[in-house]
């Protein structure tokens, strides 16, 4: 009973237009009271939700993202991507693409990807004769290939969550990124030739490494970040500062794009995500507490397990659960929900965690670009100018590929385990 | 002519004494916020460097650094939520036309205010929890660190109130 006055209300005020994240506490609270538990559960469980020091790497690979965003690292790499693929047909959409693999190197979310790849490509696109929801697509679907890449937010969410080493986790995204970018670039040349898409002149081969080494910086800082952490040089958070630090003294003194007068802006702006990022952190905690102290988590394992213990199976309807809570829930709140429970179960037919948490975070990336809660469709249907309708419409082939890419990697463990596999050992 | 376009310009746009407060309340909070982030930056290359090259790391950088980093989000959130970072599912609101629209904004905003009120007795309980004890390496009380559960509700609040303010006053002035 009390359940089930906890899911209306959650449904009910997500559904009114309240934020997710006081959704979940208002609705924790309903229940709570009708319960008879103290409500300092609330606090409580806030506060040791966020109450963590792998979690400090959030508002450190931010700063990272919003440095190089600030320090002119966007341009390099568009320029860098341009030189690259832009003379295939449909070459700036494969240059969006590419973009965003690059630029997810760096950060670790979908959405500060969205807004900094898509203010400079989706107007330049429709410059080009480019459709502006073709544009808009391609932006926002690419960017949830970001993390994936490593470094990635939901990956060190999943480690917080369930003491998963998140080296292995990085690791492990390197090459299912990869593929999704490369099938992302395959769906924008044969939509390209399809709707006969310009294709840019070639730069020529010289340009294309004075490019690269511009845009050199950028793809080095990724390489740090991954051997410092998966070398033991440093822990996550750590490597998520000293990312920052590199960052801001690449766009001082190299790019010189960015000045000390911004500084201040770049850090307001980053302690404000944070914050935001961190209330739903901390409320999806308390969430979490109940469902758990309900046996909610059981139950679900029950009911998958009472379908099948084929792997196969199994795998294929933790997908499809995964999926559905992806396109109505945010990341973070999703995986402290869920995650825990559904790694339970994956590991019970054998599924190996590191490679579980990667099919969890691919399938939620792909909940960001589906309504009603798809926040990089959001960004980029606002930066485009264009009704959430039309960009939805033209998605649609980049989320089929997405879910192709998911079957792939979720089939083939290889994919994701080979990389870790080979530093770690078994 | 133009002269007087140009005051009415700049005095028009809803509420003189809430942009003051407004503007006050951001500049505290988002330099609080900007100097616990630098803070925290700060002691985590310390750790970093202390560990790499000194022969002896100290022990309390990972309980500081934790501790400012609640405090970053305790300090941002009302920002966050006056620049739109909390995430919602629109369904409604575009849809809706004339007077509707902010009086639907109107009712939400009573909503949150209400949970935020309803939160600042039990965080306050659970700050009093800390009273009796003291953190591992900074021999800090509890308390200080659990009353940011308190502050984030007091911030919140104060920002949604606003908000709402801002939404009866262009009402009144007939701005919708």
């Amino acid at each position: 009973m009390e359940v089930a006055v906890l899911f209306i209300s959650f449904f009910g005020l997500l559904l009114l237009g309240l934020p997710i994240a006081l959704t979940l506490g208002m609705s924790s609270l309903v229940y709570l009271f009708i319960s008879g538990i103290p409500l300092t559960v609330v606090p409580q469980k806030m506060y040791s939700g966020i109450d963590s020091f792998v979690l400090l790497c959030v508002p450190g690979f931010i700063l990272a993202g919003n440095l190089m965003n600030a320090g002119n690292i966007t341009d390099q790499i568009i320029r860098f991507s341009n030189a690259l693929v832009g003379h295939v047909r449909g070459g700036l959409g494969l240059a969006n693409v590419a973009g965003s693999m690059l630029f997810g190197g760096v950060s670790g979310t979908a959405v500060a990807d969205t807004a900094s790849i898509g203010s400079v490509m989706i107007p330049g696109m429709a410059r080009h004769g480019y459709d502006k929801p073709f544009a808009a697509a391609v932006t926002a679907a690419s960017s949830t290939i970001g993390p994936i890449i490593p470094p990635s937010l939901p990956m060190i969410i999943v480690g917080t969550l369930t003491g998963i080493s998140v080296g292995q986790l990085f690791l492990a995204g390197a090459i299912p990124g990869l593929l999704l970018g490369l099938a992302m670039m395959v769906t924008c040349y044969l939509l390209a030739l399809k709707r006969g898409y310009p294709r840019e002149p070639w730069a020529g081969f010289r340009n294309l490494l004075l490019a690269f080494r511009r845009a050199s910086w950028a793809i080095f800082l990724t390489f740090l970040i991954i051997f410092g952490i998966v070398g033991g040089f440093f822990t996550p958070t750590e490597a998520s500062i000293i990312a920052s630090l590199y960052a801001l003294l690449v766009g001082m003194f190299v790019y010189r794009g960015l000045t000390w007068r911004e500084l201040p802006q770049v850090l307001k702006a980053t302690g404000v995500t944070t914050a935001a990022l961190m209330l739903l952190v901390g409320l999806a905690n308390v969430f979490g507490w109940i469902l758990t102290s309900e046996r909610i988590p059981q139950m679900i394992a029950d009911a998958i397990l009472g379908i099948s213990d084929n792997p196969l199976i199994v795998l294929l309807i933790i997908n499809l659960l995964l999926l559905l809570v992806g396109s109505f829930m945010e990341t973070i709140a999703a995986l402290i929900i869920l995650f825990p429970t559904l790694l339970k179960v994956a590991t019970l037919v054998g599924v190996d965690p590191v490679h579980f948490g990667i099919i969890a975070v691919l399938n939620l990336m792909i909940g960001l670009t589906t309504p009603p809660v798809g926040v990089c469709l959001f960004v980029a249907s606002s930066i485009g100018r264009l009704p959430i309708a039309e960009v939805t419409r033209a998605i649609i082939p980049f989320i089929l590929t997405n879910i192709l890419v998911l079957m792939a990697v979720t089939y083939i463990p290889a994919l994701s385990l080979w990389l870790p596999g080979l530093f770690y050992g078994e | 002519m133009r002269m007087l376009e140009e005051n009415i310009k700049t005095e028009a746009p809803a509420g003189g004494w809430l942009n003051t407060i407004e503007c006050w309340l951001n500049r505290v909070f988002s330099s609080l916020t900007v100097v616990l982030l630098l803070a925290l930056c700060g002691v985590v290359l310390l750790q970093v460097t202390a560990r790499l090259l000194l022969p002896s790391s100290p022990a309390w950088t990972e309980e500081l650094s934790r501790y400012l980093f609640i405090y970053v989000v305790a300090f941002g959130i009302g920002v966050a939520y006056q620049q739109g970072e909390l995430v919602s599912v629109e369904l409604f609101q575009s849809r809706l036309r004339g007077l509707s629209r902010p009086l639907y904004r109107m009712l939400i905003s009573l909503l949150m205010l209400g949970f935020c009120v309803l939160m600042f007795k039990p965080a306050l309980a659970f700050s009093a929890i800390g009273e009796f004890q003291t953190s591992p390496t900074l021999f800090i009380k509890m308390q200080f660190m659990f009353v940011s559960t308190l502050l984030v509700f007091v911030n919140l609040f104060a920002y949604i109130l606003l908000d709402l303010l801002r939404c009866l006053q262009a009402l009144f002035k007939g701005e919708v």
